[in-house]
């Protein structure tokens, strides 16, 4: 076993050397042309090129001796290039490094070197000379320009990026400046204009931007660069025609400007806030309503006019008297209509907390003014601001002294004011079903009309009572036969007779009596049944009142002969 | 049982914190519109579920500042329809003033006055009074009291029952703002005849929809316009 592993170790010690023994580094200087160089301008950003070739593994990045004396812009950029000569495959792995030197002087770079199993291979070492930047008067030239290269933290600097452009180039654009440790303004242009350089008339075209430092030390601004077309200086015949069809025989270059050094400054100390740094004019206060009610907000305004870096000025705190709380709502830069600078304005919501009249003090606003390079305080004007309780809204008036004012009740535009109290959800609306409210509405009517129903029934009921009875008489008498037959009642049979004519002539029980009961016979009776009649009548008073007991049959004698009369009596009357 | 409570206390708490969450989101809303952020204003309410008359009203106010005058009178209308009394009656100025900026003009009718009356109760208290009235006139009528307490309750009764006839169509009809100046056609189509010209901001009252046309009523007649000329109010 340990036989194997020595045998496997020695062809791995003779193998790797053979196989590094083909791998080559190279490492080169290439300018912003893609062209080998030894000299380079300063702050210009240039390329350093290692070649590995041969290379068949997977390697690390190869390291380079001295690289740390230059700036690593970009940390490289890999290329592979494989080619088959001849069935011989090689390959060749190309490292590109984007460096720039900050400083002059001559420098060594090198050797770049990789790690292939125990053995470094190594490409030459290079020479470097960094100096200032070559110009000639065909180039097109880019210039990075500040106003100041030493100010104070937060103090205005103007930069300009400046092209100068060469013989028959065109400018296709330039890169974003890298401005950090700057607070910036957008860059404004082009703008063109014409310079004297080694006293000959070169136009220019400007992008112009203004820098606030925030932070003191030494900030370098890189170079930037400027991408540009060119007619090529050779071309090759055979493909003249081709090239100018898709190119039209220019080449696209780029050209790199300085770089800028800034050196910034702390403030001089000072006890207490600073505000700002720049120059500036005045400090208005203002509100927009000068009574409120209570709670209501109320818009107060600081302008701030001048020159500095507005926009990153933040809100100063307010100083408000007891009464009255504040909130910081929103600030903006725009240009005063009056005097045609730049103002800042800060707006702050004003809350009464009970009611009153109030003093709102006068702010201050402490900078440093660049100009004098001493600290100065801006002192607004004071607003007096009164307080109504609520409910007390009709009293409010508005003063005259601010014009602008409007009914506190109001807002700027003139409509009611928000709602904040709701009901910010939907409610349902509070009723009684119309189905059921019908109903219920309904009632009385129904009520009233079952009232007058009834009364008018008993009204016809006895309007046509006397009717009904002479109509029913008979069959009253009949039902009241059966009644007194089943019953064997005798005494019923005379009343019985007496309702028939009561009812049948429209009178009263008490004043039927047998003259009566003749008289309603005269009409249609024979004297021999008129005769008939009293004699059966008779009968029925006797059984009535008389103290004879009638035996049954002489009683179902008397109930047949009183329902012979009946019929009899229904035919006659 | 048990699982009956559970579900119950979610429930609950679930309607709880949604109805939290929605007022947080009216109350953020608010403060970006006094913060003039009134398009985040206005996200905000329409992200409000379930809006009341306050989220209408609030997001007509933004509209407006917005320079947005017809979605401002739809909204502040919609507000409107929510017969809420406060909400009814701060939106009303805002109206005209609408009107007066964008010389849009409806003369009131009767109805109109009638609507704004019946806003000072809600319905129930309307359909309460009316039952009162209502009764109470037939008990006048039972016992004979009085004639001239007789004749003011029946007056009493007949306006009230016009008051609740109306409310109850405002609540059951369909309104509309037509948001462009539209023709009026006799029938559901381009093909038939324009009988007049709606002016923009107008308010009609929406009928049923046949094919994309809107059947509409306005106080001088009916007729039929596209769907997209009116936005609707409910």
């Amino acid at each position: 076993m340990d036989k194997r592993t020595g045998s496997l170790f020695l062809l791995f010690y003779f193998l790797i050397p053979l196989y590094s023994v083909g791998v080559q580094v190279s490492m080169r200087v290439l300018n912003s042309d893609d062209q080998v160089t030894e000299r380079v301008a300063l702050n210009v950003p240039f390329v350093v090129e290692v070649a590995v070739s041969d290379e068949q593994g997977s390697i690390q990045t190869p390291q380079m001796t001295g690289i740390k004396q230059f700036i690593l812009e970009d940390k490289g950029h890999v290329s592979t290039i494989n080619t088959i000569i001849n069935g011989h495959r090689s390959t060749k792995k190309i490292y590109r490094f984007s460096v720039r030197a900050a400083r002059k002087g001559i420098f060594s770079l090198g050797p770049a070197h990789i790690l292939i199993g125990n053995q470094r291979i190594r490409s030459d070492v290079l020479t470097l000379t960094v100096g200032e930047q070559q110009v000639t008067s065909d180039e097109p030239i880019m210039q990075l320009i500040a106003n100041k290269e030493r100010v104070i933290v937060g103090e205005k600097i103007n930069v300009a990026l400046r092209f100068y452009p060469g013989k028959s180039t065109s400018l296709d654009g330039i890169s974003e400046p890298n401005l950090t440790g700057f607070s910036a303004e957008p860059l404004k242009g082009p703008f063109t204009g014409t310079e004297n350089i080694n006293s000959e008339s070169r136009k220019y075209i400007e992008w112009r931007t203004t820098l606030y430092p925030q932070k003191s030390g030494s900030v370098t601004i890189p170079s930037v660069a400027a991408v540009y077309k060119i007619a090529r200086k050779q071309r090759s015949r055979g493909f003249d025609v081709f090239e100018r069809f898709f190119d039209g025989g220019l080449q696209q270059k780029q050209v790199f400007s300085n770089a800028l050094n800034i050196t910034i400054d702390e403030l001089p100390p000072y006890n207490g806030t600073v505000d700002a740094i720049g120059n500036f004019d005045s400090l208005r206060a203002s509100i927009d309503h000068s009574v409120a009610k209570e709670g209501e907000g109320i818009v107060y305004r600081l302008t701030l006019e001048g020159e500095g870096n507005l926009q990153s000025i933040e809100a100063p705190e307010l100083t408000v008297p007891e009464g009255l709380k504040y909130y910081e709502s929103k600030s903006y830069v725009n240009e005063s209509r009056v005097s045609g600078n730049q103002r800042k304005i800060f707006e702050y919501i004003l809350q009464g907390i009970k009611p009153g009249t109030f003093v709102i003090p006068a702010q201050l606003f402490t900078y440093f003014d660049l100009d004098k390079r001493i600290y100065k305080q801006l002192c607004s004007n004071e607003i007096e601001l009164t307080v109504n309780p609520i409910g007390n809204a009709a009293k409010q008036t508005v003063t005259q002294s601010n014009a602008e004012s409007v009914v506190a009740q109001k807002e700027n535009n003139g409509l009611m004011p928000i709602n904040h109290t709701g009901p910010w959800r939907e409610q349902q609306p509070r009723q009684i079903p119309w189905t059921v409210f019908m109903v219920l509405c309904s009632m009385p009517v129904l009520v009233a009309l079952g009232t007058v129903g009834r009364n008018l029934l008993l009204m016809h009921r006895e309007k046509n009572s006397d009717k009904r009875k002479e109509s029913q008489a008979f069959s009253v008498a009949f039902v009241a036969l059966k009644k007194a037959r089943k019953e064997q009642h005798l005494g019923k049979l005379h009343e019985l007779f007496i309702t028939l004519f009561a009812h049948k002539f429209g009178q009263s029980n008490e004043l039927v009596t047998d003259d009566f009961i003749i008289t309603c016979l005269q009409k249609g009776a024979t004297p021999a049944i008129k005769t008939e009649w009293q004699l059966f009548f008779n009968e029925l008073l006797q059984s009535k009142f008389g103290y004879q007991e009638y035996p049954a049959k002489k009683k179902e004698q008397l109930f047949e002969l009183a329902d012979q009369w009946l019929n009899r009596l229904q035919e006659l009357l | 049982m048990k699982s009956t409570f559970l579900f119950l206390l979610f429930f609950t708490l679930h309607s709880l914190v949604h109805a939290q969450n929605n007022q947080e989101v009216f109350l953020q809303a608010n403060q970006a519109y006094e913060q003039n952020d009134f398009k985040q204003a206005l996200q905000l309410y329409d992200s409000i579920t379930y809006k009341g008359a306050a989220v209408w009203y609030n997001m007509g106010n933004c509209y407006y500042a917005l320079e947005n005058f017809v979605d401002a009178l739809v909204y502040w209308r919609r507000a409107q329809q929510q017969f809420e009394p406060k909400v009814y009656h701060a939106a009303e100025p805002n109206i005209g003033i609408l009107a007066d900026k964008t010389g849009y003009t409806q003369s009131p009718s009767l109805i109109d006055r009638l609507k704004k009356l019946s806003v000072h109760g809600s319905l129930l208290i309307w359909q309460l009074v009316f039952l009162i009235i209502w009764v109470l006139l037939f008990i006048l009528f039972k016992f004979k009291r009085r004639l001239l307490l007789l004749a003011a309750n029946s007056c009493a009764v007949v306006l009230l029952a016009i008051l609740l006839t109306v409310k109850y169509n405002d609540m059951t009809r369909h309104y509309g703002i037509i948001n462009d100046d539209a023709s009026l056609f006799i029938g559901p189509g381009e093909h038939f005849s324009a009988q007049a010209k709606l002016p923009k901001m107008h308010e009609v009252v929406v009928g049923k929809k046949v094919a994309g046309w809107y059947n509409v009523a306005y106080a001088d007649g009916s007729g039929w316009v596209p769907v997209d000329k009116v936005s609707l109010i409910n």
